[in-house]
């Protein structure tokens, strides 16, 4: 048929449908009437002919409908016409209407949600082009580890030796001081972070700049010689302003000029989904960067680089990895000190994420989503249920009438997906508005780190599958429940309400039943966690962490010598302590919460396990008054003092269990004192003191690791914060703060501030926030639905037995006694829900336990605590149709059917 | 009603519709009479097969239709082929010849 006639026919159906129905009755009138007078000519009466071409002409109605069906166009006439018999259902309905678009909302956005944290965490490509090819190398110190940095020395063999890889490039973090003012004047300086990387880091990725060029061979060969930069989109947007001309202009780095000499494209973020450099150096310039840049090419024992390559075509992963072998047998042999028992693992960059713990996070917070998605659906599904059957007469009646059972179901599973895309589209703004909420869950950082959450068109293409699934599962099942209901009712002489006392009820009844076993198991996750949260915010960090004010400052970022910047450092803190209020200031490289670093130490006398000498421990460069500021107690021995200084013997604090890992084991501590703990330099440093525990920044509850503090002036970096208590208010002494620093130089502003007691419930406790909050809402979410659920089933069954309520009533039953009945009916439902889920709850309790803060995963408080809860929200939602139930006039019952 | 009523093969009935009308214009029961001719009784073509069929035909622009009067001046919608209705019944003949005769070889053949 050509394409003329087709839409001929369309736009007659669609246009002149009222002149098309009008048509068809009149051609169907004409057919009978030329039968009746055939029959006539027969020989028959009047009467007798008519009715026989009647019956010999079927059911007009289903040839009607059979007509339609044949028609061109006649499937959007349908979707149409259901789409407004649809909205017309549901605007009649609103409340149901609202309860199944909420359901569907929360358990679509949840879903959704659920995917951006799998998104950000472990299902993202790297943004390079082919990143299904990246290969990482990871070079581990034993042949017990799956992971470890490479060093530059090692990376340089690895390139000259492999043949497996078209291209090898490697690259680590750095943070550096820029500014910027000659080029984007009025920017202040700030700390930048990036990467410093071989210079065919970007070829390897397949990046090419967008602006100006790529690093040259003799960029990536000679050290100290070529001070260049390529710094990224967000870079060059935020700072430069998106400067055409941007590539040739200099710009300082930790007081060294640099050229910028390209951009990266918007869609480049690094190397890892969570940390986005923003400014790329060559390895050859390692020592203007870092502080042990000179180290960092010439020791084969600093691995801090990762590794990234292209295979050549046709080589796998395997053979890639027998190549590795062969070479770090060789460096064993050439190198022994440094390459004794290392090992190369090669792995595409995917299968090394796969590896990681971080599928975890998301198993669980899936796992909780799923149940939630559960219960709205079955909350969905058994409405729907509960209004197909009401609305059995007006099925069973249109049967009759001659509508087919596929346009039944048709109208039906129409009804389900307009529902479903009300559902979808709330769910994308509810996803959108938790995204929003991570962000702000998220720990605090001055790093351009952490998950990326968005919601992209993969999300929405998420939320399209999940709203589809989800009137495929409740929207046909019911429908054809429905319609099979309606013709069972139709075919026997059965009434419609004892049609439905069949499957479909019980179905409900398990449904809701399962729907508060759920609930209960939610529940029970959230309030533990809220219990874990509040009891953790109390939980000793070792140190008093309120009136303590953290002020972070960097003047290295203006150029200033470590030399000059220590002295900086004194001059302030000398001003800040006379300052009204202020009771104790001191300065410290890394504040507890803020910062972490960890250095390699080696302890006379101890050997790890794995014949290891070099302990990797959290080290803190402090000052003089650093532990009476914090208020830690020092257990034995004292604290730095003034009279440790860069020409006095070198000194160390450590806390209990650096003691009682490495140097004392049970026995006593004190016998630490005047031990010899010594660094990668090998000289000698000397324990004076021994510190109480105190929380160096990890989860609240987890025991602390072993601690090692040096005095600032020996062994200090550039930036640090300072440390103050204060009895006055913190927002004034703040104020008084600022003015002191910009009265020693007007080009420094603090890098970071912030309250301790905020640090400390942001970082510390991030993640018991994060499940109480998920748990919680989760939970409640779940209980809602489960509640409306149970109204609905009650008042679906007050509803069918209205006739036998009515009969009762008539009998002489009183209200009490109804009222009893009915409320019964609900809260044995309830209450066997109840025991389920408090029984999954027990048996499931020990996998939270490792989470859970000072709590125990049986907290009896907790179990009564939610039975009550769940049980007052079920009698609520049984009463209220119980009480409807007292109320039926048994006359009007009696004439319902 | 033909007492050995024979259900009508798969795309038969588009074919008897098309060959009643080689003719003349007919009304709807006018086909369904016509096919029970020409089959000598063998297809007795009832309206709720008949009349989607007419309407799905009207739609792919093999059949023509308009009101008239019958022989007994009762308006009556009629149905005529259009060119493309004849080139369908023309290819549709020939296929069905050559079926038919394969198929009574198969059948005959041991």
């Amino acid at each position: 048929m050509s394409l003329f006639t087709h839409l001929a026919s369309l736009k007659r159906n669609l246009f002149r449908r009222k002149h098309a129905e009008s048509d068809l009755d009149a051609e169907l009138r004409s057919y009978t009437d030329l039968l009746t007078d055939e029959n006539r000519a027969q020989g028959l009466a009047p009467e007798e002919a008519r009715r026989k071409a009647q019956i010999e002409s079927g059911g007009l109605e289903q040839v009607k409908e059979n007509v339609r069906d044949a028609r061109a166009g006649h499937h959007i006439e349908m979707l149409w016409r259901d789409l407004l018999l649809a909205f017309r259902n549901i605007r009649r309905n609103p409340v149901f209407t609202l309860i199944v678009v909420l359901s569907l909302a929360l358990g679509i956005g949840a879903n959704a949600a659920i995917f951006s944290i799998a998104d950000a965490l472990i299902l993202r490509p790297l943004p390079v082009p082919n990143a299904g090819e990246i290969i990482v190398v990871d070079t581990a110190a034993s042949k017990l580890s799956r992971y470890g940095g490479s060093s530059y020395l090692d990376y340089v063999d690895f390139r000259a030796r492999a043949k497996s890889f078209q291209s090898l490039a490697i690259s680590q973090p750095i943070s550096a001081g820029m500014n910027s003012s000659a080029v984007a004047p009025g920017s202040r300086p700030e700390n930048v972070y990036g990467a410093m990387v071989s210079g065919n880091l970007l070829s390897t990725l397949q990046i090419r700049p967008i602006v100006g060029r790529d690093f040259l061979p003799e960029e990536d060969a000679v050290p100290d010689k070529f001070p260049v930069a390529i710094i990224s989109y967000s870079l060059w947007n935020r700072v430069f302003a998106k400067d055409p001309t941007i590539a040739g202009k200099q710009i300082k780095l930790n007081g060294h000029s640099f050229t910028i000499v390209g951009v990266t494209p918007q869609s480049f973020t690094g190397t890892d989904l969570f940390f986005r450099p923003e400014i790329f150096v060559p390895n050859m310039m390692s020592a203007e960067i870092t502080a042990d840049g000179v180290d960092i090419l010439k020791q084969r024992t600093y691995r801090s680089y990762s590794m990234y390559g292209r295979l050549n075509p046709g080589i796998t992963v395997a053979q890639a990895q027998a190549e590795m072998n062969v070479i770090m047998s060789g460096l064993e042999r050439e190198h022994p000190e440094s390459n004794k028992d290392s090992v190369a693992i090669v792995r595409t960059e995917l299968a090394r994420r796969m590896e990681t713990g971080l599928v975890a996070m998301p198993s669980i917070l899936g796992a909780l989503v799923v149940l939630v998605l559960v219960i709205a659906c079955a909350n969905v599904a058994s409405l729907l249920m509960a209004r197909a059957t009401s609305r059995l007469k007006e099925t069973a009646t249109r049967i009759a009438l001659g509508a087919s059972r596929a346009r039944l179901i048709r109208q039906f599973f129409t009804e389900s997906a307009v529902l479903a895309a009300f559902g979808g589209a709330a769910g994308t703004l509810l996803a959108y508005g938790c995204i929003q909420g991570f962000h702000v869950l998220m720990p605090l950082s001055e790093r351009p780190e952490g998950p990326d959450f968005r919601l992209d068109m993969r999300t929405f293409i998420c939320v399209v599958i999940a709203s589809a699934v989800a009137v495929l599962l409740f929207g046909l099942a019911p429908a054809f429940m429905a319609v099979k209901e309606a013709w069972s009712a139709v075919m026997s002489t059965r009434s419609a309400a004892s049609a439905s006392r069949s499957f479909s009820a019980v179905a409900r009844r398990v449904l809701i039943g399962g729907q508060i076993a759920l609930s209960v198991v939610l529940l029970m996750v959230g309030g533990l966690f809220l219990k874990s949260f509040s009891r953790a915010q109390n939980v000793d960090v070792g140190f008093n962490p309120h009136h303590l004010l953290l002020v972070t400052i960097d003047p290295l970022l203006q150029g200033y010598s470590t030399d000059q910047a220590s002295r900086f450092h004194e001059q302030l803190l000398q001003r800040v302590a006379a300052l009204p209020g202020v009771t104790s200031a001191t300065v410290a490289a890394k504040a507890p919460f803020l910062a972490e670093d960890s250095w390699d130490l080696s302890i006379d006398g101890y050997t790890a396990p794995g014949g290891e000498k070099f302990q990797d421990v959290v080290t803190s460069e402090v000052d003089p008054k650093y532990f009476s500021t914090m208020q830690i107690p020092i257990l034995y021995g004292r604290e730095f003092a003034v009279t440790d200084t860069k020409k006095s013997p070198l000194v160390a604090v450590v806390n209990e269990t650096l003691v009682r890992n490495f140097i004392a084991g049970a026995g006593d501590i004190s016998k630490a004192l005047g031990h010899i703990i010594r660094l990668r330099d090998n000289l000698p440093i000397q324990i004076v003191g021994i510190s109480k525990d105190s929380s160096v920044g990890d989860q609240l509850g987890t025991p602390p690791p072993p601690v090692f503090y040096v005095p600032y002036v020996q062994q200090g970096s550039s930036k640090a914060t300072l440390v103050v208590r204060s009895d006055a208010e913190l927002i004034v002494t703040l104020s008084a703060i600022r003015s002191e620093i910009a009265a020693l130089d007007a080009n420094i502003s603090p890098v970071s501030i912030y309250k301790m007691t905020d640090l400390v419930s942001q970082q510390g406790l991030f993640l018991p926030r994060i499940v109480a909050v998920l748990g919680g809402a989760f939970g409640f979410v779940a209980m809602s639905l489960a509640t409306v659920g149970l109204y609905g089933v009650v008042s679906f069954m007050v509803g069918r037995r209205t006739q036998e309520i009515g009969i009762r009533m008539t009998l002489g039953a009183q209200r009490i006694q109804v009222l009893r009945m009915v409320l019964a009916n609900g809260l044995i439902l309830a209450g066997s829900g109840l025991l389920v889920g408090l029984a999954i709850a027990l048996v499931a309790a020990p996998a939270v336990r490792s989470m859970l803060v000072g709590v125990s995963p049986y907290d009896p408080t907790t179990f009564v605590a939610i039975s009550a809860v769940l049980l007052a929200a079920t009698a609520v939602a049984s009463f209220l149709p119980a009480a409807r139930a007292t109320r039926v006039d048994p006359i009007l019952a009696l004439r319902h059917e | 009603m033909s007492p050995d009523q024979t259900n009508l093969l798969l795309g038969t009935l588009d074919m008897l519709i098309l060959k009643s009308l080689a003719l003349t214009e007919l009304h709807g029961l006018g086909i369904s009479r016509r096919i029970g001719q020409i089959t000598k009784g063998t297809f007795d073509v009832k309206p709720g097969s008949l009349f989607p069929a007419l309407h799905r035909m009207e739609e792919q622009g093999w059949l023509a239709a308009s009101w008239g009067e019958s022989e007994n001046n009762r308006r009556a919608k009629y149905y005529k082929l259009t060119a493309a209705g004849r080139r369908r019944l023309n290819s549709e003949t020939k296929r069905w010849s050559r079926i038919s005769l394969a198929i009574a070889r198969a059948l005959e053949s041991n």
